[in-house]
């Protein structure tokens, strides 16, 4: 799903891939829901052209969190191995029924 | 029977602890005692004017020479002649020379050349006492071993029991000092006349010639010569308040208080199950820790590490701190100077990933192409040409990742420093930074600690113990209230708020870290703990009096580990005719392996367990002060007798402290003929 998008020379995100707010309206909360979904499906965003956003808060906004974005993307594999990773040893024995 | 010590110490060596040797306190051990024998054992040295001076001095006794030497992992005693003493001294000498730390010792080689003919002297070596002498050894010098010194009257009569053993022979191994008060009561009493080291030989072949007591070798002489017991079954009677503690007393003296395991009066009633996981562990096979530490292990670490987690506000803090610093500056077109407007001033530093499943991947594959012991099936599988290839790829790129994180670190450095002057100098805001990475990070081990925790607080049997009909089940189980908690740790501490906050795992956690009496180290004894049930033959809880056989059957299993039982007044713990069926064929078992004291009032127990020896405790005032004296003998002698040779009639003893009188006794018999009419 596209979570940031340039759209008539201003920046937008989107927490469902759906629905766009311009990138100035962005709280933690959205911020915490856009890498939610980073990491969990297959998302798209619009690379940071600043001939493309005229809006010069939009610019800075939308350039930082896209890059921001952009470098966990070279590490999203890594990512993944952690998360399976955190605590399997322990959830593995306590998922069995019985030691005895 | 002649009292016989062979091992005693006279001289301080680097294997001794401080002491500074007393001729005088050698004289009053050995004449208070009334030793017949002694042996001058030093480690790997032998002092021979000291010996002569010792002989001198002692000249109602016979003293031979001797050497307790290091050797073939433990210690042996080489006692010789009194007559060949100048060439044993040089034999010593030479020991000493080889021998000349605590680390050093003698082989068998080096000890077969030293003592060439081992005919002349009398070898003893440390059978069922630490440190042992190898096996191997042992057999290496053949018939010249056929008596070993063990460590305990329990070691004795197990010896004696066995028959591939050799014969037993316990000593006191002491270091008489000035200030030694009590002297060890521990000697052995051989069958023989004539005190000559050939004669102690060849008696010392027959386990028969020697004892725990000049009485004979089923008896165990205590408290040099306070009185005797049996080393099975003793029964001790006497009226309330006649002795008991002091025979008790006299006993542990004997035994060692840390040797004696003490069955009090009312403890198998007991319902305490604080000391339930202690119980338990004794019971296990194999060596653990403990049940619940093995257990908890994994979840241990999990909640060490999770603990490391910044807590979730932080986080979020961070998070806010960054978008609302980034809308700001965003929307801050008045405050915007050269320095705000340079793209430095907002770019954020890498962040630097580590990629620990590349390495743990290199190293696993450098394992299989080190391995030799299955090299063969490897190379079946896998070309080694290939494999190799892998392994310098993957080293490549994981070169090159540490490359450019040197770089990076290199530019985030740079950054920072232009950063902050940058920022210095501007009047614009700062943008807080955030790393997206360890945010997220952070919310899994959350998510995932949680999952966790929830199951390991799910209720489940983990182990299942079989004692005899019974059987104890180990169970996790959930806290039942903020008390429950506090019992844990035995500290009185409130748990109300913590308790609370029981079902939401990260609330939890927090709230334990407001309880200011328990360490980060020590949270995770508090998400479950275990719970024993004993259970009947037939599956089901057991029952007051089936608990307390059952503490019965744990603490006799456990009276294993010690060299002697003493139970007192089982019958507070149990009805009359499970007394004479199960308790008194229990300790009959026991009585087998061990000496066992049962101090009782019940004739159940007294008459018809049997006992191998009574003793019978009274207590006479004289001066205004008590005096204990302590009468034994066999269960049919007509009388007993005390140390002082003073008697009393067995038959009396057994009607007053058994069937409280004779007259009593008659009625209650009289009473039961005319219930059967």
């Amino acid at each position: 799903m596209k979570i940031l998008k340039i759209s008539e020379e201003k920046g937008y995100f989107s927490t469902d891939g759906v629905n766009f707010e311009p990138i100035d309206k962005i709280s933690k909360e959205g911020l915490m829901s856009l890498l939610d979904h980073f990491l969990t499906d297959e998302c798209e965003m619009d690379p940071y052209d600043d001939t493309l956003i005229k809006n010069p808060a939009h610019q800075i906004i939308y350039s930082n969190i896209y890059s921001k974005l952009e470098e966990l993307q070279s590490q999203k594999n890594i990512f993944i191995d952690e998360v399976a990773n955190t605590y399997k040893a322990a959830i593995e024995k306590y998922k069995e029924p019985s030691d005895a | 029977m002649k009292k016989v010590d062979l091992h005693i110490h006279t001289i301080k060596t680097d294997s001794d602890g401080a002491f500074c040797f007393s001729l005088e306190k050698l004289k009053e051990y050995v004449n208070s005692s009334a030793i017949d024998v002694i042996a001058v054992t030093n480690h790997n040295i032998f002092d021979k004017s000291q010996f002569q001076t010792i002989s001198r001095e002692l000249p109602g006794i016979v003293v031979f020479p001797g050497i307790e030497v290091n050797f073939c992992n433990g210690h042996l005693l080489v006692i010789a002649d009194i007559c060949d003493v100048d060439e044993f001294d040089s034999k010593c000498e030479q020991v000493s020379k080889i021998v000349s730390s605590p680390q050093d010792e003698l082989d068998i080689i080096q000890f077969k050349s030293i003592f060439a003919d081992l005919s002349k002297c009398f070898l003893i070596p440390h059978y069922d006492k630490k440190p042992k002498v190898s096996s191997e050894a042992i057999k290496a010098l053949d018939d010249n071993i056929f008596a070993g010194e063990v460590s305990s009257p329990k070691k004795f009569v197990q010896a004696v029991k066995d028959q591939s053993a050799l014969v037993p022979l316990l000593f006191s191994d002491c270091r008489l000092t000035e200030s030694t008060k009590t002297f060890a009561f521990s000697q052995t009493y051989i069958d023989i006349d004539v005190l000559t080291l050939k004669a102690l030989k060849a008696v010392l072949h027959d386990k028969s010639k020697v004892a725990l007591s000049a009485e004979g070798r089923s008896l165990i002489n205590v408290n040099n010569g306070d009185m005797l017991i049996s080393s099975g079954l003793n029964v001790i009677l006497g009226k309330r308040s006649s002795g008991k503690t002091h025979t008790l007393n006299l006993l542990e003296k004997q035994f060692g208080s840390q040797n004696i395991k003490y069955i009090h009066q009312f403890e198998l009633l007991n319902r305490d199950s604080s000391k339930d996981d202690v119980e338990f562990n004794s019971l296990l096979s194999e060596k653990r820790s403990s049940l619940f530490e093995d257990y908890i292990e994994e979840f241990k670490f999990a909640l060490d590490d999770y603990l490391k987690v910044p807590q979730r506000v932080d986080d979020d803090r961070k998070m806010q701190d960054y978008i609302e610093s980034l809308l700001t500056y965003a929307h801050e077109e008045n405050l915007k100077d050269a320095y705000s407007n340079s793209r430095l001033y907002i770019e954020a530093p890498y962040t630097l990933a580590k990629d620990d499943n590349l390495s743990r991947l290199i190293y696993n594959i450098k394992e299989i192409l080190d391995n030799t012991q299955y090299v063969e099936i490897i190379d079946r599988f896998i070309q080694r040409k290939h494999l190799v290839e892998l392994y310098l790829e993957l080293l490549r790129i994981h070169t090159k990742n540490r490359e450019m994180v040197k770089k990076k670190r290199w530019v985030n450095d740079l950054l920072a420093a232009i950063k902050k002057q940058l920022q210095f100098h501007s009047s614009a805001t700062n943008i807080s930074d955030v790393d997206f990475s360890e945010v997220i990070r952070n919310k899994v081990k959350r998510i995932k600690f949680c999952q966790l925790a929830e199951l390991v607080k799910q209720e489940r049997e983990i182990k299942r113990l079989k004692m005899q009909k019974f059987t104890i089940v180990a169970k996790t189980k959930q806290f039942d209230n903020a008390a429950d908690m506090g019992a844990v740790l035995h500290i009185r501490t409130k748990f109300v708020d913590a308790y609370k906050n029981y079902g939401n795992i990260l609330d939890f956690v927090d709230a334990l870290s407001q309880v200011p009496a328990i360490n980060r180290s020590d949270f995770y004894k508090y998400f479950i703990k275990i719970e024993y049930n004993v259970l009947n033959e037939y599956g089901l809880p057991v029952s007051g009096g089936e608990r307390s056989e059952y503490n019965l059957l744990q603490r006799i299993q456990d009276a294993k580990k010690y060299d002697m039982l003493l139970i007192d007044e089982p019958e507070s713990s149990f009805d009359n005719i499970f007394l004479k069926n199960e308790v008194n064929i229990l300790v009959k078992e026991i009585a087998k392996e061990m000496p066992v004291v049962i101090v009782t009032h019940n004739s159940t127990i007294g008459a018809s367990i049997s006992p191998d020896y009574i003793l019978y405790t009274k207590r006479e005032i004289v001066d205004g002060s008590p005096l204990f004296k302590v009468y034994y003998g066999h269960p049919h002698n007509p009388t007993l007798r005390n140390k002082d040779n003073e008697q009393e009639k067995n038959y009396l003893i057994q009607m007053d402290s058994l069937e409280a009188g004779i007259e009593a006794y008659n009625q209650r018999k009289q009473n039961y003929e005319d219930l059967k009419d």
